[in-house]
C-alpha cells in the first residue's frame, strides 16, 4: 500500500471516512456496551435483592446467634480508596484519549488501584478467616464470603478488559500518535464504574449500615 | 490507498458497498469451527441444540416407560442403561430422569435451536446486516455454550448419579445436603455458562438491530421474526442475570459452604430456601416469554407468507409483543402462590398474570385475522406455525386456572401443571423450531426438505402433542401429582393408570415420528433437490439472496422500501406479474418512502 500516492483531497476524504468509520464503531460499541452493563448490573442487583431479602427477615443483624463480624476497617477503606481512584483514573484515562493526549500515567494509575483493590480484598478475608469467620459461618459471613468474592472476580475482569486498551494506548504514545480506539477506552472505562459503583453499595449496604 | 476488501468494514456504516465485516476464513478451522459468521454460527447452535433435543426427547420416553409400566424393565436399553435394578427404573433414576430431561430441554435444546440457530441465522438476514455487531463476541457464545453442554453432559457420569433436583433446582434439594456430590454443582455450573452465553447472544442481537438494519428498514418494517428475537434478547439480558445470581449463591452453598439457602434451625442460624424460588422464577416467568417469543414472530410472519396477504394488524401485534415483555417481568409470583404468599401479593400477581392474557388474545386475533380469507398455502412450514397456534391456544387458556390463586392452590405440583407448561412453552416451542427448520432449511443448507414427509411429520407430531399433554391436564385435574415415580402404588391414582398407559403411547408415536423428520433432514442434506433463491415466493429480505447466502451476505446493502408482508397487492401483481414484492422492491413509478 505504501507505493499508492493519494491526491491531496482524496487523503483528506479518507481521512473523513476513516473518522467517520471510528465513529460508527464507536456507536456500535457503546451500545453494546450499554446492554452488557445491564445485564451485569442485573446480576448485581440481584445479589443484593438477595442480601436485602435476608436481611430484612432477621430481626437483628446479624441473626440471632451469629457474633458479629471483625470490621476490618483498614483494608475494607483501602480498597474502597482504591476503587474510587482506579475508576477517577480510568475517567482521566478516556478524556485525555478523547483530547488526543497521552493516556499512560492515567491507565497505569487505574491498573495500580485495581491491583491495590484485590491485594486489600484478598487480606480481609484472610483476616476473616483467621479470626475463625469461614464461609458457613453463619448467614452475615455467607454475605460478606459471597458478594465480596463475586465483586472480585469482575475487578479481574476489568484489569483484563484494561490490558485489551494497554497495549494500543502505549504504542501510540510510543510513536507519538493521538490514542486509538477510543470506543474501547471508553467501555473499559464504562466497565470500571459499574464495578466502583457496585463496591460503594456494598461498603455501605454491607460493612456500614 | 485503494479500500482492501478484506479490510473489516464496520457493520452497514461502510457504505452500501464496502467490503465484508470480517474477513472470509480461509481454513478449515476459522471457516468451519471457530467461524465469526453469523450463519455458520446460527448452523452450530442448530446442530447442538437437534443433539440435544434427540437426548431430551429419548430421556422422556424412559420417564413415560415409567409411568406406564413401573418398575417393568425398559426394552432393549433397560439392561444397559439400569443394570443395578434389571433394567428397570428406581426412584432414584426417575428423579434424574426428569430434572435432566426438563434441563436440557428448555436450556439446551430450545434455546439453542431457535434462539441461538435462528436468531443468528435469520436476524442480520432479515434486517440487512452484513453480520453481527460483534462477531467475535458471536463465536464465543457458541463455544460458551459448547462448555456448558459439555459439563452438563459430565455430570451424568458422576459417581453418585447425575443431578436430580429438577429443572428448577429448588433448595434444599438441590443443596449440598439434599444433593451431595459433584452432579448438582455441575448442573450450576452449567447453567451459569448457557446463561453467559445467552446473555452474548443478548448483547449481540440487540445491537445489531439498533445499529444494523439496512437503511429504509425501520423498525415497523422489521420482520415480525426479527421483532420477535430481539424481544427475547431484552428479556434475555435482563432476567438471565437473575438465574446466574441465584446459581453463583448456589455455587457458594454448595462449594464454600455458605448458607443463603439452608433453612435455618434452634441451634444454628442459616438462610431461606424460598429466596432461591424468588431468583428462579423473576427469571424463570420472562423464560417462557424468552421461548415463546421467537417462535410467535416466526408464526405471525408465515401465516402471512402463506396466507398470501399481509399480517392482519402488524403494528398492534408489535404493540401487543411489546406489552408482553413488559407483563412478563411482573407476574413471577403465581409460581409461587403456595409458599405462603401475603394474601394481597398474591391478588396482585394474579392481576397482573390475568392481564397478560389481553395481549395474549390480541396476538390470537391477529394470526386468525391473517388468516381470515387468505389464499392458503399448507405447505409444511405453514402447517407448523398453525400447529402452534392451536397448541399455543390450548396451552394459553389452561394458564388462567393456574393464574388464578384458589384454583393453583388445587392444581400446583399436579400433572395439570406439567400438561399446560409442555403445551405452552415446550410443543407450541417446538412447532415453532420446526416451522422454522422447514421454511429456513432451503437458505440454510440450500436444499430442500421433502414436503410429503415433512406433512406427515406434522400430522403425527400435532395429534400426539395433544394428546399426550391435554389428557396430562386431565389426570392433573383428577389430582395426580407430577414427579412421582410410581403412581400406581397410590390407591387413588390407580384408576388412572390407563389414562398413563395411553398417554405413553402418544407418546412413543410422538417420538417414533422424529424419526421422519431425522430421515428428510439428513437425506434432504445430501440428496434434497438443490434451491433455489426463492422456493416460498416471499418478500423478505433473505429470500433476495441466493441459497445458500456468500459470506458476507449482501453485496450492495439493500435499500429498503416496503414492509415484510407485500403480499398479494393487486397493484404490485400488475407491475410484477407475481403476488408477492421483495422488500427492497420498489413498483415502477412509485416513490419509496424511508
Amino acid at each position: 500500500m505504501s507505493d499508492v500516492v493519494l491526491a491531496p483531497g482524496a487523503a483528506a476524504q479518507a481521512v473523513d471516512a476513516r473518522a467517520e468509520q471510528e465513529a460508527e464503531r464507536g456507536a456500535t460499541t457503546s451500545v453494546g456496551m450499554i446492554v452488557a452493563l445491564s445485564a451485569l448490573g442485573m446480576t448485581f442487583a440481584s445479589l443484593l435483592l438477595a442480601y436485602a431479602i435476608v436481611r430484612a427477615q432477621s430481626p437483628v443483624w446479624p441473626p440471632p446467634g451469629e457474633a458479629p463480624l471483625p470490621p476490618l476497617w483498614a483494608w475494607r477503606l483501602l480498597g474502597t480508596a482504591a476503587s474510587i481512584a482506579g475508576s477517577a483514573a480510568m475517567a482521566a484515562t478516556a478524556r485525555r484519549a478523547r483530547a488526543g493526549r497521552d493516556a499512560r500515567k492515567p491507565l497505569a494509575a487505574a491498573a495500580g488501584s485495581g491491583v491495590v483493590f484485590l491485594a486489600a480484598q484478598t487480606a480481609a478475608l484472610v483476616a476473616l478467616g483467621r479470626a475463625g469467620v469461614g464461609p458457613g459461618a453463619g448467614l452475615a459471613a455467607s454475605v460478606v464470603y459471597a458478594l465480596c468474592s463475586f465483586h472480585a472476580l469482575h475487578v479481574v475482569a476489568a484489569l483484563l478488559a484494561l490490558t485489551s486498551v494497554l497495549g494500543s494506548v502505549w504504542a501510540e504514545a510510543r510513536a507519538g500518535r493521538p490514542p486509538a480506539r477510543l470506543a474501547r477506552v471508553d467501555a473499559v472505562a464504562a466497565f470500571w464504574h459499574l464495578v466502583t459503583a457496585v463496591w460503594l453499595v456494598v461498603f455501605l449496604g454491607v460493612f456500614v449500615l | 490507498m485503494t479500500a482492501d476488501p478484506a479490510s473489516p468494514a464496520e457493520g452497514n456504516g461502510g457504505g452500501e458497498g464496502a467490503g465484508p465485516l470480517h474477513p472470509s476464513p480461509t481454513g478449515f478451522w476459522r471457516a468451519r469451527v471457530f467461524s465469526t459468521d453469523h450463519k455458520v454460527i446460527g448452523r452450530q447452535f442448530l446442530w447442538l441444540g437437534l443433539v440435544f433435543l434427540a437426548v431430551a426427547g429419548a430421556l422422556a420416553m424412559l420417564i413415560r416407560w415409567q409411568l406406564a409400566h413401573p418398575g417393568q424393565p425398559v426394552p432393549v436399553v433397560g439392561a444397559l442403561l439400569f443394570p443395578s435394578t434389571g433394567g428397570s427404573v428406581s426412584a432414584a433414576a426417575y428423579t434424574a430422569l426428569f430434572t435432566m430431561h426438563g434441563t436440557i430441554m428448555i436450556f439446551f435444546a430450545l434455546t439453542p435451536i431457535l434462539i441461538g440457530g435462528f436468531g443468528n441465522f435469520c436476524l442480520p438476514l432479515l434486517i440487512g446486516a452484513r453480520d453481527m455487531a460483534f462477531p467475535v463476541l458471536n463465536m464465543l457464545s457458541f463455544w460458551t455454550m459448547f462448555a456448558a453442554t459439555g459439563i452438563l453432559t459430565a455430570s451424568f457420569f458422576t459417581p453418585l448419579g447425575p443431578p436430580a433436583a429438577g429443572w428448577t433446582a429448588y433448595p434444599t434439594l438441590s443443596t449440598a445436603i439434599g444433593a451431595p456430590g459433584v452432579a448438582q454443582t455441575l448442573w450450576v455450573v452449567a447453567i451459569y455458562l448457557n446463561g453467559a452465553s445467552s446473555v452474548m447472544g443478548a448483547v449481540n442481537y440487540i445491537t445489531t438491530v439498533i445499529r444494523f438494519r439496512a437503511p429504509g428498514m425501520t423498525f415497523f418494517r422489521m420482520p415480525l421474526t426479527v421483532w420477535g428475537l430481539w424481544l427475547a434478547a431484552i428479556l434475555n439480558a435482563l432476567f438471565v442475570p437473575v438465574l446466574a445470581a441465584g446459581a453463583v449463591l448456589l455455587f457458594f452453598d454448595r462449594v464454600l459452604g455458605t448458607r443463603f439457602f439452608v433453612a435455618g434451625s434452634a441451634i444454628r442460624p442459616g438462610g431461606d430456601p424460598v429466596l432461591y424460588q424468588h431468583l428462579f422464577w423473576i427469571f424463570g416467568h420472562p423464560e417462557v416469554y424468552i421461548l415463546i417469543l421467537p417462535a410467535w414472530g416466526i408464526a405471525g410472519d408465515l401465516l402471512s407468507f402463506f396466507a398470501r396477504k399481509p399480517a392482519f394488524g402488524y403494528r398492534v401485534t408489535v404493540w401487543a409483543l411489546i406489552a408482553i415483555v413488559v407483563l412478563s417481568g411482573l407476574v413471577y409470583g403465581h409460581h409461587m402462590f403456595v409458599t405462603g404468599m401475603s394474601p394481597l401479593l398474591g391478588e396482585g400477581f394474579m392481576l397482573l398474570t390475568m392481564i397478560i392474557s389481553v395481549p395474549s388474545v390480541v396476538l390470537g386475533v391477529g394470526w386468525l385475522g391473517t388468516l381470515w380469507r387468505g389464499a392458503i398455502r399448507l405447505t409444511t412450514p405453514m402447517l407448523f406455525a398453525l400447529g402452534l397456534v392451536v397448541v399455543f391456544g390450548l396451552g394459553g387458556f389452561t394458564g388462567l386456572f393456574l393464574a388464578d390463586v384458589l384454583s393453583d392452590v388445587y392444581l400446583h405440583d399436579t400433572f395439570f401443571v406439567v400438561g399446560h407448561f409442555h403445551l405452552t412453552m415446550s410443543a407450541a416451542v417446538l412447532l415453532g423450531a420446526f416451522a422454522a427448520i422447514y421454511f429456513w432449511f432451503p437458505k440454510m443448507f440450500g436444499r430442500l426438505l421433502n414436503e410429503p414427509l415433512g406433512k406427515l411429520h406434522f400430522a403425527l407430531t400435532l395429534v400426539t402433542v395433544i394428546v399426550t399433554f391435554g389428557l396430562q391436564l386431565v389426570i392433573g385435574y383428577a389430582g395426580m401429582q407430577r414427579r412421582l415415580a410410581d403412581p400406581s402404588v397410590y390407591a387413588w391414582l390407580r384408576p388412572l393408570m390407563p389414562l398413563n398407559r395411553v398417554i405413553s403411547t402418544a407418546a412413543f408415536v410422538m417420538g417414533a415420528a422424529q424419526l421422519l423428520f431425522v430421515a428428510n433432514f439428513f437425506y434432504s442434506l445430501r440428496w434434497g433437490p438443490k434451491a433455489p433463491p426463492n422456493p416460498w415466493q416471499v418478500g423478505t429480505l433473505e429470500w433476495t439472496l441466493p441459497s445458500p447466502p456468500p459470506h458476507h451476505n449482501f453485496d450492495v446493502i439493500p435499500r429498503v422500501v416496503v414492509g415484510p408482508h407485500e403480499l398479494g397487492n393487486p397493484a404490485a401483481k400488475r407491475a410484477l406479474g407475481r403476488d408477492y414484492q421483495a422488500q427492497n422492491e420498489a413498483l415502477p413509478g412509485e416513490v419509496p418512502r424511508e
